[in-house]
């Protein structure tokens, strides 16, 4: 069995140069596309329009005026939405037309009602039948209002306690800085929010994500350059084999791991350089837990390689085969498409296609994260592929 | 020195044989001759031990069943194709054949079969870059590398230029005058003449002439009536 695997794994390394030329095929074809495709995403009109909003000022006080400039010239304002100020009428034709999110209208004695403490409340008006993005405006108008009226209510307990305490010294003081205080937070509603990212590509960036998927696209595709090493023994030659002692299943798995090594010595220095400089990682967990999952996910992958050879019936078969199923399987698996732009049903095949365990193990070496479940599934597949490989041999050679 | 009993061969139901027997005499050289794809090669591959028959037995000469335990160390063979690793040398696949037997190798190299084959005067050479007489000189060496006493062939001299036939006829007549067993097919009239019995495969069974009643023309004449 010993000189078998050196017979198939000196075979395996003659095949590196074809191996090499293949790998920078298909790199240079992958950088181009994806960065013809990050062209196409980014030249598309993704600019944000502004909130157009109507006033509807029924009170003539000059303080409106004041209060309107101060709003229109906060920035958190100012870049989100813009103020036209019209009569109702116009206003509701607008909202009628789309042309506004909503209308604020100020009654008659809006700002005199402030300062006697009637608080005649404003008006907002929004469309019934409004779309998301009115849904979303609408629900942020409730929550800075629910802020305007915390500061409100705030305000006027600590002038109760001016007046309870007989605080009159510290008045003026206290009213300032409940202001300050609450106007303040009030009006920077950004205070008030957390900054949560919603990804397709999960807790990956987009550059990791389609890199990681990338690079097990190049793994699978590449073995195109070594077809002639996957393109198996002929069926006497198995069997002389066999005679001489060297089982079937033997043979399938001496062959697979002399190719997982080729590609393993070659992939490895990319990959360590990956590890050590882009992740920082220690020489401990790389040696004892990412190199061998990261071998794990090579051997899978070429016994995946070998069994479509195997059903080929001559190399340039196999090359369509193993080019044409392995695009396809990514697409379904998520590695073209992040998974959840892919309809329900597409999702559902990907979870069970062996691209989807690759790929999840190619997230886990970038992430860091080193589970078994993953592994686990990795290694199955290639048992699986393994037994198919050797099982379709039998078949053929009865 | 090899006993077949009644072997039957079928491939899904084309009987390919059809209770074969013969018996091989140490010393003897067997010819197997037939038409095309008439279950020459498939007789040899059982006899070899490549390929199980559905029905019958081998038993060598001191009465032991023909095993894959024992088949490579009594049988040598030769298949038409020649079974070697055409991406590596003639030295790679020379050790591959004779795994552990290292010294025996080495010996070899030096005055046995690849030295008699002159292997070691392209030892180094990819088996890709070989000519189709070096290669089945190759393949017969990798077959002998446990000093079979039994050497099957298949059509060894297929494909070959007149100078390689003539190595390879040598060779052969040598190894019988050392007492070995060889059971060849062919087509080559050299190689049917060479034979002490020749037997006549067709329709799954074997008929066989002595070597007094060989006549090509009348061979010739029954593969195509018959």
């Amino acid at each position: 069995m010993k000189s078998y695997y050196i017979v198939q794994q000196k075979t395996a390394f003659l095949h590196i140069p074809k191996l090499l030329l293949c790998i920078l095929c298909f790199t240079l074809l992958f950088t181009g596309f994806t960065f013809a495709g990050s062209k196409l995403l980014y030249q598309s009109d993704r600019t944000v329009k502004k909130v157009n909003i109507a006033l509807v000022l029924e009170d003539d006080d000059p303080m409106i005026g004041l209060a309107l400039k101060y709003i229109n010239n906060l920035e958190s304002v100012d870049s989100v939405c813009s103020f036209y100020v019209t009569d109702r009428e116009n206003a509701y034709m607008a909202l009628e037309n789309n042309e506004i999110y909503s209308i604020v209208i100020l009654p008659e004695n809006f700002i005199n009602d402030i300062y006697n403490g009637t608080n005649t409340p404003a008006e907002i008006i929004f469309k019934e039948s409004g779309g998301a993005d009115i849904i979303l405006f609408e629900t942020l108008a409730n929550a800075a209002a629910y802020a305007l009226k915390t500061a409100q209510a705030g305000i006027y307990a600590g002038i109760d306690i001016i007046n309870d305490y007989e605080l009159k010294d510290f008045r003026r003081q206290i009213v300032n800085d409940l202001n300050e205080l609450y106007i303040k937070l009030a009006l920077k509603r950004a205070l008030l929010f957390d900054e949560d990212t919603v990804s397709a590509t999960d807790r990956l960036s987009l550059v990791t994500y389609y890199g990681a998927s990338a690079a097990v696209l190049l793994l699978i595709i590449s073995c195109i350059g070594c077809s002639s090493f996957c393109k198996n023994n002929t069926h006497r030659i198995s069997l002389l084999i066999k005679r001489h002692g060297i089982g079937e299943f033997a043979q399938v798995l001496i062959q697979c791991l002399a190719l997982a090594i080729c590609y393993f010595v070659i992939f490895a220095v990319p990959f360590l350089l990956f590890e050590f400089l882009y992740l920082e990682n220690s020489v401990f967990d790389v040696l004892f837990k990412v190199l061998p999952v990261f071998f794990i996910l090579i051997f899978s992958i070429c016994s995946y390689s070998l069994f479509l050879f195997r059903i080929a019936k001559t190399p340039q078969t196999g090359i369509l085969l193993l080019f044409t199923i392995s695009i396809v399987m990514m697409f379904f698996s998520g590695g073209i498409l992040p998974a959840p732009f892919l309809p329900s049903f597409v999702r559902g095949v990907g979870n069970l296609l062996p691209g989807s365990r690759w790929l999840h193990t190619a997230f886990c070496l970038v992430l860091g994260e080193i589970s078994l479940l993953p592994i686990a599934l990795t290694l199955g597949f290639s048992v699986l592929f393994l037994i198919l490989n050797y099982s379709f041999g039998r078949l053929e050679n009865r | 020195m090899l006993t077949a009993d009644k072997i039957t061969k079928s491939y899904s139901k084309h009987k390919v044989l059809n209770n074969v027997s013969f018996k091989v005499k140490k010393g003897e050289c067997v010819g197997i001759i037939g038409a095309n794809g008439c279950g020459k090669s498939t007789l040899l591959n059982i006899l070899s031990g490549v390929l199980k028959a559905d029905s019958g037995t081998i038993t060598f000469a001191d009465g032991s069943l023909c095993t894959p335990a024992n088949v490579s160390c009594m049988i040598g063979y030769v298949p038409q194709e020649n079974p070697l690793f055409e991406k590596l040398s003639a030295l790679d696949n020379l050790r591959f054949w004779y795994g552990k037997d290292t010294e025996v190798l080495k010996d070899d190299l030096s005055n046995g079969l690849p030295a008699l084959f002159k292997i070691t005067d392209y030892l180094n050479k990819r088996v890709e870059n070989m000519s189709g007489g070096m290669k089945k000189r190759l393949s017969i060496a990798c077959s002998l590398a446990k000093h079979q006493p039994i050497l099957i062939l298949d059509e060894p001299c297929a494909a070959l230029d007149i100078p390689g036939k003539e190595d390879i006829h040598n060779y052969l007549k040598s190894y019988l005058k050392e007492g070995n067993t060889v059971i060849i097919t062919s087509h080559e009239e050299a190689e049917i003449m060479m034979c002490d019995v020749v037997y006549f495969l067709k329709n799954g069974t074997l008929t066989r002439i002595e070597h007094n009643e060989l006549d090509i023309s009348q061979l010739i004449e029954r593969m195509r009536t018959e």
